[in-house]
């Protein structure tokens, strides 16, 4: 039992940071990652043959997360989907590198399931195998979702490096 | 070894960007880059992508652990709510049920006996093994009602009259005979088994009383079990779950109030 504990306790870091990536917001992170260890520790006794530790984590916040959203959705107070749009790029401070609050309101923008996909890639380092196990879609789903995160933050960011991408009106 | 690929497709790219390409992949795609400065510039900027979302989260992965997101203390918090809520739930039983009858004798009611220990893990154990089971998890199913009452109540020697649970969305399965903990100290067991919409299951695990007939009743958890057992001067009973603990003592209280506030409740079948 404490080793799974302990089990546990090596994951939070991650979860911590995937949940305040996902969820930009320190206390609501912690509210998820805080409701994900209780779930794992109700269900321990019906996880255990399935699979890796973190992964199954991963799964479990991503629920979460998600009831989270539905649930504030049904209440009224999210973010309207014309967040989308993509708006004109601020020039980045310094040259060759993104500017991170422009990075954080880009991050904010992409849709939820582009957002779960590139964080659980990039930031958390899965493969992308175990991140299409975990998000439960076919790996060609994963790649595409991958791809077009990539193209909206790039579009979303500028660095000053490709001009012939921002047509000044 | 198949033959080296030419064509570098814009997965080939991404899996380069996000380190999960093999070394010999890599260098090929590394090549390919080389001659392709307008698909170089795309990967570059995919790669301050990644730079920026480090930049901006691996901090919070290193930060110190708040107390509420230590396991260690979830499930520290987990115990104490689950005993006191038991407490509470038991202690509110034990006032209503056998308050007017015993008095201030209910004081030495909560005891755990070695014999009420064998019966609740024989209870575990008996209810970890049949749950599992689909076309044999009972040996009389509901359906044959009379007969399983008649049948059980007969091996127990109290009469047996299976709780209704639907209130709390379980039906009954059926039950089957089990046998004795212990040679000559205690009868054999009835297991009544109850199975609600999402397919959880509960069973009731019942014998005669135990030769002291004391009062007694206890909450323990065994495993991912959780058992509320009790013992009166009739029978014991054992009720093994593994709910979430608000359903779990709903289903437990209700299983006490109705095998102790009609006790003889099959009267009309047993007695005549």
């Amino acid at each position: 039992m404490s080793s799974f504990l302990d089990e546990i306790e090596g994951c939070v870091p991650a979860l911590r940071r995937y949940a305040r990536a996902l969820t930009r917001n320190a206390d609501r992170a912690d509210d998820l990652v805080q409701d994900c260890i209780e779930r794992a520790l109700r269900k321990q006794g019906l996880f255990r043959p399935t699979g890796p530790l973190q992964a199954w984590l991963y799964r479990v916040l991503l629920n979460l997360y998600r009831n989270g959203l539905r649930q504030s959705r049904r209440r009224g107070d999210h973010l309207s989907l014309d967040a989308m749009v993509v708006e004109p790029a601020v020039p980045a401070p310094q040259p060759g590198r993104i500017a991170l609050a422009e990075m954080s309101r880009a991050i904010d923008q992409l849709p939820d399931e582009q957002r779960e996909a590139l964080l659980l890639v990039v930031l958390e380092g899965v493969s992308y195998e175990e991140a299409a196990s975990i998000l439960g879609i076919p790996a060609g789903t994963l790649m595409s979702r991958l791809s077009r995160a990539r193209a909206a933050l790039r579009q979303l960011t500028g660095t000053g490096e490709e001009p012939r991408l921002r047509t000044v009106k | 070894m198949s033959e080296m690929r030419t064509e570098v497709t814009d997965a080939d790219l991404l899996a380069y960007v996000d380190g999960q390409l093999p070394p010999a992949e890599r260098e090929r795609v590394a090549q390919y880059l080389d001659a392709n400065p307008g698909k170089a510039a795309e990967v570059a900027h995919w790669q301050r992508q990644n730079d920026a979302l480090h930049a901006l989260f691996d901090p919070t992965g290193h930060e110190a652990l708040p107390a509420r997101l230590r396991p260690a203390e979830i499930a520290r918090g987990r115990a104490a709510n689950w005993n006191f809520r038991w407490t509470q739930a038991a202690a509110a039983l034990v006032l209503v049920v056998l308050g007017g009858a015993i008095g201030w004798a209910g004081r030495d009611i909560v005891t755990s006996t070695e014999a009420s220990d064998a019966l609740i893990q024989s209870a575990v154990v008996a209810h970890s093994l049949y749950v599992n089971e689909n076309r044999h998890a009972v040996e009389v199913a509901a359906d044959d009602r009379e007969h399983l009452v008649t049948w059980l109540s007969n091996r127990v020697t109290q009469p047996i009259n299976p709780p209704d649970l639907l209130a709390e969305g379980f039906t009954l399965v059926g039950g089957r005979l089990l046998p004795p903990v212990e040679y000559g100290k205690t009868g054999p067991a009835a297991q009544l088994m109850y199975e609600n919409a999402a397919s959880q299951r509960v069973t009731v695990y019942i014998t005669s009383a135990l030769p002291d007939g004391k009062t007694a009743y206890t909450f323990t958890s065994r495993g991912p079990h959780e058992a509320f057992y009790w013992a009166n001067d009739k029978i014991t009973c054992t009720v093994v779950g593994d709910l979430a603990d608000a359903e779990m003592q709903k289903v437990a209280t209700k299983v006490y109030q109705h095998l102790t506030r009609n006790p003889d409740g099959m009267t009309t079948y047993h007695r005549g």
